[in-house]
């Protein structure tokens, strides 16, 4: 006992220990806030589909099915007898109290339609294999069981807390002088042993139960006897699993993965005394297998990499399609319990024998060693200021762009823009155009208001490699749009579009810059080791318009408005409603019509939708030039003038 | 001092565990390539092609003349018409005619073309830019101009075995490994042992064995990318079973369509080796800066992985790469587009920018490597006094007693 509390201490006081895990921790906790849900649909609309789920949650019934396609009729239905009520209304043939009855009782029923695609989805999903697929709310199972990658934080703060424990007193070769002490050699060797797996688990528990508590107070875990492959991941698999022993199963797996590590550490260390050799080895055979050779190499070998990442051990087989002659291929089978057993066994017996081997070297006894400060000082100094040089100049770049911008709305200061106008923008001198020519080729022309001479805005030379987005936005002098090049690798299996840019124009001399990039297919880097998701293509494809400020770009869709920061290049909706026809924005609110097209107001600095008026419009425009002299008055104003006008749209 | 560096070299580098997981890691490599080749070649999905493809490789292939297409087209379309979706030999010939011949010759033609094209808008909009009073774009599409004009691809050449060699880059995982594991030792190893006030003491110590060690650490890095750039290319080819179309000009694989550089595929293959040699060379010194900054090897190495890993995500996540010696590393990226940066109004090439900040990081770090003063003989008196009062200090005695 006394020796594990010297080990201890040797640990956490002079090893810096207690910093390593502060820092592991709070990675952990950083990595998980940072993380999607993996369905982000069913946690924005999480009361639905809990409302959904207690009706017909679990097992997928007839009497389930029959609920889930005459809901799926009667929303239909509901949804077109709100368009024929509304284009009656429209075309003057009822009054606006029969509009208000005959759409009051469609109206309730389209009340959880979003929540209900969710659940639809999955029950076209579960209907293939009803007997093991159950209807359930997956998020929170997903961020637990469906993990592909490693936990980097814990590998490397398993470096740094144990290859110390026989390194130290080897590199100044003191460990030759406990072999001639009473309890020195082996005994204090199997100690050693002992409280390295113990720190093991401590931080295994520590880790998975924050991960835990966080994902089942985010997400929440419901339904925990619920078969496996209700998973969409696990959809496959052919193990008679509930959720519940699978997380179990994963949990002890990858302790299992932590503490074959520990022994790969431990046994490098103390045969060769040496840090650089032990941490090659031990890296080489964590990342290698995992980011470096296939799936089936690296849950076939003996070691920690296949236990670290345990989710592929309760996979089910997964196919491709081959591009040449379109048969599909078989990329991973499916690992038995009985294979999982045996590659255990082995992986233990390799274990087993590294603790003899170890035990055999034995051990010598500690020295102390003290570091100089300003060393320690220096290379942290060092790391954080070369991690920033090599970093790239992102900080600085991007907040240059929102200078910029920034700039730019102060100085036209009337931001007036229309979904109507998303092909057309005016200035004093230019007017900008989206037309497409008798091909149906899309080209944005500018025309030169004092002369009559038409150009083409796009000036890059290349032009078979992108395509242009019939929407552009205006701000002053700079004109907006977005253009997406085609991807020529051989990625093309996930999407033929390489990147999507928002390009900025200075109608000035028409210098053109980047403003935003996104990335529309999987990079392979270094050998497929970060596969990130791309973003969503198709969503892009299908985008109506779009307006920026110094922060963010906006989407608009046909269902929602969405958002991209410049700095993380990632998209959040902020609005939904269906059939966005109408949407206006005059730089600090977003104008639109909800569902039941009533004009919304959307202030961006509160993120807080407020219904202006009980008016029904079909349409409505912003006064292109609004006086915005006096700030107080200006939102008024608008408002006002924006009522105005789509009231006279509206029964025109 | 070539004697120094030579003892350096042979002390830090020349060892068992080095050598022995050079060997390892060239073994992974090979043994990665040649996944690549079971996985990407059409004729290792298709073994059969092969054959049928070197027998008419001298009548369709070679340099491309208005004969040759009429041969091919006269072959190809009653095959195609004829074999339809059904199965059988007639569609596998037409399938194989498509994508070894037929496809890659229409690129080929088309080419020339479309860099006649693109020229051309480049010229219009140079003069559209001086209209307009803007410099920088005029002077950005008359380099485009010159870059494009007179390009075409003469030759149909079997280009696969570079498509795939420039592809790859999973060999600079390993050597970056590599260079981890060489260089972190270089500083620290007398350090460890308490060896480095004896250093100070002889007339070759101090900054001369510094210069050494950084030389041969160079030397190192240098010699370990280029092992593995060269197996890289010998095995690829030797896989792929053909060492030809290094004549071919860059654009004749499509992915360097819209490539600024114009030299041909084997004189680029061997840039590109240069720029992914500078950028290990980068992570390398630096590397070596936290070796020379530490007392032990473990903070340095997991330092090291820390920053590595941070640049490669810095650069998966699209982060300006110009700063980032990652995009030297795949440097394919920065041939895909003709991509400028403006520089005070001056266009630069961003392989330009990137290989220039990368010299520049690399003789910072060097200098900072040299010139840090520490230990020298005032750090040294500070280091001696520094132990002395932890001598004194009473922890320390009583956890010794323990």
């Amino acid at each position: 006992m006394d020796i594990l509390k010297f080990e201890a201490r040797k640990m956490f006081r002079y090893r810096r220990g207690p910093v390593y895990v502060f820092l592991f921790l709070v990675s952990e906790l950083f990595l998980l806030s940072a993380g999607a849900p993996a369905n982000p649909e069913m946690y924005a609309h999480k009361d639905d589909c809990i409302w959904y789920l207690n009706q017909i949650g679990g097992q997928l019934t007839e009497e389930h099915q029959k609920f889930l396609e005459e809901e799926a009729a009667a929303m239909s239905q509901a949804d077109s007898a709100v368009q024929t009520a509304y284009k009656q209304y429209f075309d003057g043939l009822i009054s606006q109290d029969t509009l208000e009855e005959n759409v009051e009782s469609p109206f309730a029923t389209l009340e959880r339609k979003a929540g209900f695609h969710v659940i639809y989805e999955q029950y076209l999903y579960a209907r293939q294999d009803p007997a093991h697929r159950y209807l359930l709310n997956t998020n929170g199972w997903e961020a637990l069981l469906s993990r592909g990658g490693l936990d980097l934080p814990l590998i490397l703060v398993l470096f740094l807390l144990l290859a110390p424990i026989y390194c130290d007193e080897g590199k100044s070769q003191m460990d030759t002088l406990s072999l001639t002490m009473k309890k020195g050699g082996t005994f204090l060797s199997r100690y050693k042993i002992l409280y390295s797996v113990l720190v093991v688990l401590a931080l295994n528990v520590s880790g998975m139960a924050a991960e835990l508590l966080f994902v089942s107070e985010k997400y929440g875990l419901p339904n925990g006897n619920f078969p496996l492959q209700s998973l969409s991941c696990y959809g496959t698999s052919t193990k008679e699993l509930s959720l519940w022993s699978a997380y179990f199963l994963t949990i002890a797996l990858e302790t299992a993965g932590s503490l074959c590590l520990d022994v790969f550490i431990l046994f490098g260390t103390a045969l060769t005394k040496k840090y650089a050799p032990v941490l090659l080895g031990c890296m080489a055979a964590v990342f290698l297998p995992v980011y470096g050779f296939s799936q089936t190499i690296r849950y076939t070998l003996p070691g920690p990499a296949g236990f670290l990442t345990p989710s592929g051990f309760l996979r089910g087989d997964q196919t491709a399609v081959d591009s040449l002659t379109g048969e599909s291929v078989t990329v991973f089978g499916e690992i038995s319990l009985s294979g999982l057993l045996l590659r255990l066994a082995l992986t233990a017996a390799l274990c087993l024998f590294m603790i003899a081997a170890v035990q055999r070297k034995n051990s010598g006894k500690w020295k102390h060693h003290s570091f100089r400060t300003i060393s320690k000082l220096s290379a942290l100094c060092a790391a954080v200021f070369l991690t920033a040089g090599l970093f790239g100049c992102a900080g600085p770049a991007s907040r240059e762009i929102s200078d910029t911008i920034h700039d730019n709305g102060k100085a036209s200061e009337r931001i007036s823009y229309c979904l109507s106008d998303a092909g057309h923008y005016e200035t004093d001198d230019y007017r900008i155009e989206a037309k497409e020519d008798e091909n149906l080729e899309l080209h944005l022309t500018a025309e030169d208001k004092h002369t009559g001479r038409q150009f083409p805005l796009v000036r890059d030379v290349f032009e078979d490699s992108y395509e242009v987005m019939p929407c552009i936005y205006g701000n002053g002098n700079y004109v907006y749009y977005i253009k997406m090049t085609v991807d020529k690798s051989e990625t093309i299996l996930y999407s033929m579009y390489e990147h999507l840019l928002v390009q900025e124009v200075n109608l000035k001399d028409f210098s053109e810059r980047t403003i935003l990039k996104l990335r529309m297919n999987e990079k392979n880097l270094l050998g497929a080791i970060f596969q990130t998701k791309s973003a969503d293509w198709s969503y892009y494809l299908a985008l109506l318009g779009f307006f920026l400020d110094k922060d963010y770009v906006y989407f608009i869709s046909s269902g929602d408005i969405s958002r991209v920061s410049y700095l993380t290049g990632k998209r959040e909706v902020l609005i939904e409603a269906p059939l966005l026809s109408s949407v206006a924005y005059d730089g600090q609110n977003i104008y639109y019509l909800n569902e039941r097209f009533r004009l919304v107001k959307f202030s961006l600095s509160e993120q807080e939708s407020q219904v202006m008026s009980d008016k029904i419009m079909q349409q409505f425009t912003l006064p292109p030039a609004v006086s915005t002299q006096a700030e107080s008055k200006n939102i008024e104003s608008i408002n006002a003038s924006a009522a105005n006008l789509l009231l006279h749209h509206a029964h025109a | 001092m070539i004697r120094q560096i030579y003892f350096e070299f042979r002390k830090h580098f020349l060892k068992f565990p080095v050598c022995a997981a050079v060997i390892f890691f060239l073994l992974l490599d090979a043994f990665q390539i040649s996944g690549v080749y079971q996985e990407k070649s059409i004729f290792s999905m298709m073994p059969e092609w092969r054959g049928r493809y070197e027998s008419l490789y001298p009548v369709y292939g070679g340099l491309i003349t208005e004969e040759k297409i009429r041969d091919l087209m006269a072959h190809y379309r009653p095959l195609k018409a004829e074999g339809n979706l059904r199965p059988g030999s007639e569609y596998e010939e037409a399938l194989m005619l498509e994508k070894c011949f037929v496809e890659p010759l229409q690129y080929a033609y088309e080419y020339r073309q479309n860099a006649a094209q693109i020229t051309k808008r480049a010229l219009e909009n140079a003069d559209f830019y001086q209209q307009m009073g803007n410099g920088c774009a005029n002077r950005k599409n008359q380099q485009i101009a010159g870059m494009f004009s007179g390009r075409r691809i003469p030759e149909l050449c079997y280009t696969e075995m570079y498509q795939y060699y420039l592809q790859y880059d999973f060999s600079v995982f390993l050597v970056l490994l590599l260079v981890i594991y060489g260089l972190v030792n270089v500083f620290v190893l007398e350090k460890e042992t308490e060896m480095e006030l004896l250093l100070q003491t002889t007339i070759q110590g101090k900054r001369k064995s510094a210069a050494a060690k950084l030389l041969a650490s160079i030397l190192f890095a240098i010699s370990i990318s280029l092992l593995f750039w060269f197996a890289d290319f010998l095995l690829f080819g030797c896989l792929f079973g053909s060492f030809g179309g290094g004549n071919c000009p860059i654009y004749a694989i499509e992915y360097f369509e819209t490539s600024p550089l114009s030299m041909p595929l084997f004189f680029f293959a061997l840039f590109a080796m240069g720029l992914k040699t500078a950028g290990i060379l980068v992570f390398g010194m630096a590397v070596l800066l936290l070796s020379r900054l530490c007392r032990n090897t473990l903070l340095p190495f997991v330092g090291s992985i820390l920053l590595i890993g941070s640049c490669l995500l810095a650069y998966d996540a699209d982060l300006p790469s110009a700063c980032n010696p990652v995009s030297l590393l795949i440097c394919r990226e920065l041939f895909h587009w003709v991509d400028f940066i403006d520089l005070a109004g001056i266009p630069v090439l961003t392989w330009q920018l990137c290989f220039g900040t990368a010299l520049l990081m690399l003789t910072a770090f060097s200098a900072v490597i040299l010139y840090d003063r520490r230990p020298g003989p005032k750090s040294h008196a500070f280091h001696i006094h520094m132990k002395r009062r932890d001598t004194k200090s009473p922890k320390t005695p009583k956890n010794r007693q323990e």
